[in-house]
Parts: structure tokens; C-alpha cells; sequence
């Protein structure tokens, strides 16, 4: 109501709303969270704090999106590289061997994904159900439906090292978060300025046209799937260090959430679109979700049903804007 | 040597069908798991009983891959039968303590509902299927949690016990009966008709589909639904077997159908595959999952076994697919 009131500039301010809908569900979500949650103000740092941790997959993810495919295996490769974090500390002792085999473990798995897309030629959507399942039988070979964890003082270790480590004792500045933004300001100049990104962008736009112009599309999106395991590799070894264990349930369902956030960020299923900065939106909309209802201490069934629900809303109001464009 | 050649015309005509790759894969596997299993297990896998008890506990995948093959076919997907199938059952289970058998009925109504906002989504509001029905997904699941705040459902109705312990012909147990019934309608249904036929057309190209005089939208939804309805007969079968209702038993059960599916030489792009590869990819998850209990194997080598099979199976789809335009492309010069 308040955007027809304001007859100079209703048209622009239409289209900013609809072309930047993240930012307006976010700003909602964040007043009414404030406002209407007991002791949610208290939550800021823990919410940012989890949307680095989770927010790595959704990153990854939406590289692989860009190109136009897709990875269901996010969740399992967070998990099994979680394992591998487990698994080298436990045997070497050396915590910085133990993350480089993390990120290396990760950036495999992607090659395996990206492989079975790009030279096997399977569609991505059965190739990762395919992959996913070769993850989690590794993952369920460790941890057997519990945990996993290295023996005596290295869990401490773990613990401390890395999801531990706060900056002038301030949650905001925790190691995790502090990484996470590297990445994100990373990747979005890697989108905006670089050729590779570009070609991310075109392809999923047209990667027909994208290969007639010079460009080794396959080449394009066997890197995403990289990147992708790399952010994979890295969200394991946080979540390794957050719990001080590899869990087997640290993989299940993150796909979702993955998908979830992305898509809440304006990436388009069939490619070409999106950027970090809505993808970040998406990833902090869906932790304000969950947390802000476990506040309200609202069942965990309750979180899942009000995000496949915004999921589809999202959609929705993404077909009805989209048409408009078009018309 | 004319019996030679109609040998090899057969077997090229065998070998063009939907799944015969993956039919070939699973004689060899009962084939191997027969042989080794005595020696490892000391159990016997190819026994009259044990295959009744893989079809008794996998019919209810070879239900919805039925219903998920006419889906997949049209070139969408229905990521939200693992969580139809728990909601319906728990629904089913809920509703026969005080319905009786009339909750059968009443979970076919409820299935059809469920398929029917699927297809409502998707084909009424054009919204890309895989993200609609992954969030519809968590809904139904959230759905069946909330319903019985977590716990399990016991069901109560003397057709439960007919269909779970009782048999046709003293033979043939009644869920496997109901499975050949859904599969034979749904082959029909996708070859001799031509509702059938026009879900191909839709799946090979919307565009020219839609030039041509096909309502797309709703015959896409009609695959929803059917979809749907499924299952809700597997929701039957499956109490039917368990007696009770877990809220997560069926989670995750997608990804077993779609494979399913898939193995059975159905295309995820939409205008290729049949009812009966499906089955095929069915007998080949069913007899897999056993075989590899049979052989003594963890669940996670069954998991990567399972995996890399699939992987194995679509490249050798694809590159026999290349092969043989290779082949053509040579021949023309």
C-alpha cells in the first residue's frame, strides 16, 4: 500500500522490490525476529557465526548453479571430508596437515562430481545422487550412524583451533566467519571481474553460445564442481572443529538447505543468474528462520515445513515478477 | 548361418531396449552372489522364499517408480514421494484406528490431494519441478512429523493383514499382485494410449508439443497425481508389511526410486524410457540390497557399490550412445 501512496517514483520503487526480494524478506524477517523473539537480540553472533559455518556449502553450491548444474552431494562431501579432518589429525598430530587434507580431500570429490558431468556425460542430477551415495558409504564407514572423533587431548585440540578462535573476544570475529567473508568477497570480485567468472554466467545462459565464442564450457563447469568441493572442504573441517567429531548427520539434509539458500538468493535452476551478495541473504534468511523459531521454541518439524514452504513461495513470487518483466 | 544371423538381430534388438544393460548386470549379479554366497554366508540366495521376501519388502519402490517413471518421462521430477509415502502412511495408519478399512480409500483420496498440489505447482504455476517438489518434500515430511509429534503409528484394520500375510493362490503375496497390477495398467497406460503417448511428446519437446495441440499442463499434472496415487498404495503395502507407521521410515526413499528409474534406461531430460525398464531397475535394487545382506557386505559398501554401479551404468548408457553415432558418422564417409 505504502508504494502506491508514493506516486513519484511507485514504478522504480516496484522494481527495486522485486528485483532485490531477498533484501526485502531478510529486512522482515530481521524486524520482526528483533522485535517479536524474546532474547533474540542476544543471537545475533550465534546466527552469523552458523551462517559461516553452513554457509559454505550454499556458496559452493551456487557456483555449480551459475554453470546450470547441480550437486546434491554438498551435504555428504562436507560430511566425508569432515571424516578425512578426523581421520589426518588422529594420525599425524598435525592440525595444519590435517586441513590442507580437508580442502585437497573436498577439491577430489568435486573433480569426481565434475568428472562424471563433464566427461561421463551424465546428467548432474543423477551423477551426484550417484556420488552421494559412494560419500556416505565412506562417511558411514567411520562414524557408523554416531561419531567420530580423535583420541584424547587432539579432540581438544580440534575444538579450540579453529571454531575456537575469536578475535578480541568478539563471536562476530570468529575465525570461521572471518574466512567465510574472505571467500564471499573473493568469489563475488572472481564473478564480477574475471574471465573464468563470466564464463561461469554464460555457461549457464547459453552454453551453446558460450562454446561458439571460445569457450571450453566443460572445462567451466568441471572448475565449479572444484570450487564447489573446495567450500565443501571447508565447511567439513569447521564442522569437524565445531563438534570436535565427524558426525554422520553432519551431511544429511544440508542439501537442502543448500538448495534452499541459494535459491532464496535469486539463483535460477537453469543457470546463468545470481549473485553472493543475495546468496548471503538467502543463507542468513534461513538461519534466522531456524534459530529465531528455536527461540520460540517451536519443533524442529515446524522449521523444515516453513522452508520448503518460503521455498516454493520464493518460487511463486519469482514466476509472477518474471512474467511481468516479460510482458 | 541365417540362424546366426537372427540371433544377432535379436540380441541387437534385446540390446536397444530400455534397461537390457542393466538387465544383463543383474543376472550376472544373482549369477555371482548365488555362487559366493554359500561360501561366504553359507546362506542360499536363490531360493523360492528369499525372493518372495525381496519382493515383499521392496514392492512398495516398485509402486511409485510406476508412477515417478510417467513423471520423469515428461522431463520433471517428483523429489517428494519419499515424504508422500511417509505421510500417507502415517496418515493411513492414523486413520485406521478409527475408520477401519475405509482408511484405504481414504489414503488414495489423500495421495491423490498430494499429487495434486505437486501438479498444481508445477504445471499450473510453471515452476521448476525439482525445486518445487524438494520443498514440498520437507513440507510433507514436516508434515508427517508433526502429525504424530515423532512417534510410531500403529496401524489397525483386518485388510492389513490380508494384504500383509495373505497370498493369491497360496503363490503369490497380495503386495506383489497389487505391484503387478499398478505395473501393468501404468504400461499400458504409457504405450497403448494416447494420454501415453502425448507424455513423451511433452518430454522429447514442450515447444513442439504445445505447437502441435497438446495441453501440456494437464497432462502433467495427471502424472502428478498418478504419482501421487501410488504412493498411496505404497503407503498400503508398506503398513500392510510393518503394522505400524514410523514418520521417518520412508525419508530418503526417493533417491532409491529415482535410481530405479533411471537404471531402467529412463532419460531425467525428459521423452525416453518405459514402465518396464523401471521394473527392471527395480529387480536389479531389490535383488542388490539383498544380495549384498546375502554376501555379508556392510551397509556401506553397499552404499559405495551402489554408487559406483549407477555411475558405471549411465556412462556406459551415454558412451554407447556416442559409440554408435561415432560409428554412424564413420560409416557415412
Amino acid at each position: 500500500m505504502e508504494i502506491k501512496k508514493s506516486k513519484v517514483n511507485a514504478g522504480s520503487v516496484k522494481r527495486f522490490l522485486l528485483s532485490y526480494n531477498s533484501i526485502v524478506i531478510f529486512l522482515l524477517l530481521l524486524i520482526f525476529a528483533t522485535f517479536f523473539v524474546g532474547k533474540f537480540t542476544k543471537n545475533y553472533d550465534t546466527i552469523v557465526v552458523e551462517a559461516s559455518l553452513y554457509g559454505f556449502i550454499a556458496i559452493g553450491l551456487a557456483l555449480v548453479m551459475i554453470t546450470g548444474n547441480i550437486d546434491l552431494s554438498v551435504g555428504f562431501q562436507l560430511a566425508a571430508a569432515s571424516v578425512i579432518t578426523v581421520v589426518v589429525l588422529d594420525s599425524t598430530g598435525s592440525l595444519p596437515l590435517a586441513c590442507a587434507a580437508a580442502i585437497l580431500s573436498g577439491a577430489l570429490m568435486g573433480a569426481i562430481n565434475g568428472m562424471a558431468v563433464t566427461k561421463l556425460g551424465i546428467s548432474p542430477l543423477i551423477a551426484t545422487i550417484a556420488t552421494n551415495y559412494i560419500y556416505k558409504g565412506f562417511v558411514y564407514f567411520f562414524t557408523k550412524d554416531g561419531s567420530f572423533y580423535p583420541e584424547g587431548e587432539l579432540r581438544n585440540t580440534l575444538k579450540e583451533s579453529i571454531a575456537g578462535v575469536e578475535f578480541f573476544g568478539s563471536e562476530f570475529l570468529a575465525l570461521t566467519v572471518i574466512i567465510f567473508i574472505a571467500a564471499l568477497v573473493i568469489l563475488f570480485f572472481v564473478l564480477r571481474k574475471t574471465k573464468f567468472g563470466v564464463s561461469l554466467y554464460i555457461s549457464g545462459d547459453n552454453a551453446e553460445a558460450g562454446q561458439l565464442a571460445g569457450i571450453n564450457i566443460s572445462r567451466v563447469q568441471f572448475w565449479a564442481y572444484v570450487l564447489c568441493g573446495i567450500c565443501c572442504g571447508i565447511a567439513g573441517m569447521f564442522f569437524a572443529s565445531k563438534s570436535g567429531a565427524a558426525v554422520y548427520t553432519q551431511g544429511e539434509g544440508r542439501d537442502v538447505f543448500a538448495i534452499s539458500a541459494c535459491v532464496i538468493g535469486g539463483i535460477k535452476m537453469a543457470g546463468g543468474k545470481g549473485t553472493m551478495v543475495n546468496v548471503l541473504l538467502g543463507i542468513l534468511i534461513m538461519r534466522i528462520i531456524s534459530t529465531g523459531m528455536n527461540l520460540m521454541l517451536i519443533p524442529a518439524a515446524w522449521v523444515d515445513f516453513v522452508s520448503g514452504a518460503m521455498l516454493v513461495g520464493v518460487l511463486i513470487i519469482d514466476r509472477f515478477t518474471t512474467l511481468k518483466k516479460e510482458n | 548361418m541365417s540362424e546366426k544371423k537372427s540371433f544377432k538381430s535379436y540380441w541387437s534388438k534385446f540390446m536397444s531396449l530400455n534397461g537390457s544393460g542393466v538387465f544383463l548386470a543383474l543376472v550376472a549379479f544373482i549369477i555371482l552372489v548365488s555362487i559366493l554366497a554359500p561360501r561366504i554366508t553359507g546362506g542360499q540366495f536363490l531360493t523360492w522364499t528369499n525372493i518372495i521376501q525381496i519382493f515383499r519388502q521392496q514392492t512398495y519402490i516398485g509402486i511409485i517408480a510406476c508412477g515417478m517413471t510417467l513423471v520423469i518421462i515428461t522431463g520433471n521430477i517428483d523429489l517428494s514421494v519419499g515424504s508422500q509415502l511417509t505421510l500417507l502412511t502415517v496418515l493411513c495408519a492414523q486413520m485406521s484406528k478409527t475408520m477401519g478399512n475405509l482408511a484405504i480409500p481414504a489414503t488414495l483420496a489423500l495421495g491423490f490431494l498430494l499429487g495434486l498440489v505437486n501438479g498444481l505447482f508445477v504445471s499450473g504455476l510453471k515452476l521448476n519441478s525439482f525445486i518445487t517438489t524438494l520443498g514440498t518434500s520437507s513440507m510433507y515430511g514436516a508434515l508427517a512429523l508433526i502429525l504424530v509429534s515423532g512417534h510410531t503409528v500403529r496401524g489397525d484394520s483386518a485388510l492389513f493383514d490380508w494384504i500383509g500375510s495373505g497370498s493369491l493362490f497360496g503363490v503369490l503375496p497380495i503386495p506383489v499382485v497389487i505391484m503387478l497390477v499398478v505395473v501393468l495398467i501404468f504400461a499400458f497406460v504409457s504405450k497403448r494410449t494416447i494420454f501415453g503417448q502425448r507424455l513423451y511428446a511433452i518430454g522429447a519437446n514442450p515447444t513442439a508439443a504445445r505447437f502441435s495441440g497438446i495441453k501440456s499442463g494437464r497432462d502433467i499434472c495427471i502424472t502428478y497425481i498418478l504419482c501421487g496415487l501410488c504412493c498411496a498404495l505404497a503407503a498400503v503395502v508398506l503398513i500392510a508389511r510393518s503394522v505400524s507407521a514410523n514418520p521417518q521410515a520412508a525419508a530418503g526413499k526417493e533417491m532409491d526410486i529415482i535410481l530405479a528409474v533411471v537404471l531402467g534406461g529412463t532419460s531425467v531430460l525428459g521423452g525416453k524410457g518405459s514402465i518396464w525398464g523401471s521394473v527392471i531397475g527395480f529387480l536389479f535394487i531389490g535383488f542388490a540390497s539383498s544380495g549384498f545382506t546375502f554376501l555379508g557386505f556392510d551397509q556401506y559398501i553397499q552404499w559405495i557399490v551402489m554408487g559406483v554401479i549407477l555411475l558405471v551404468a549411465l556412462a556406459s548408457d551415454v558412451f554407447s550412445e556416442r559409440g554408435i553415432s561415432i560409428w554412424k558418422s564413420r560409416k557415412a564417409k
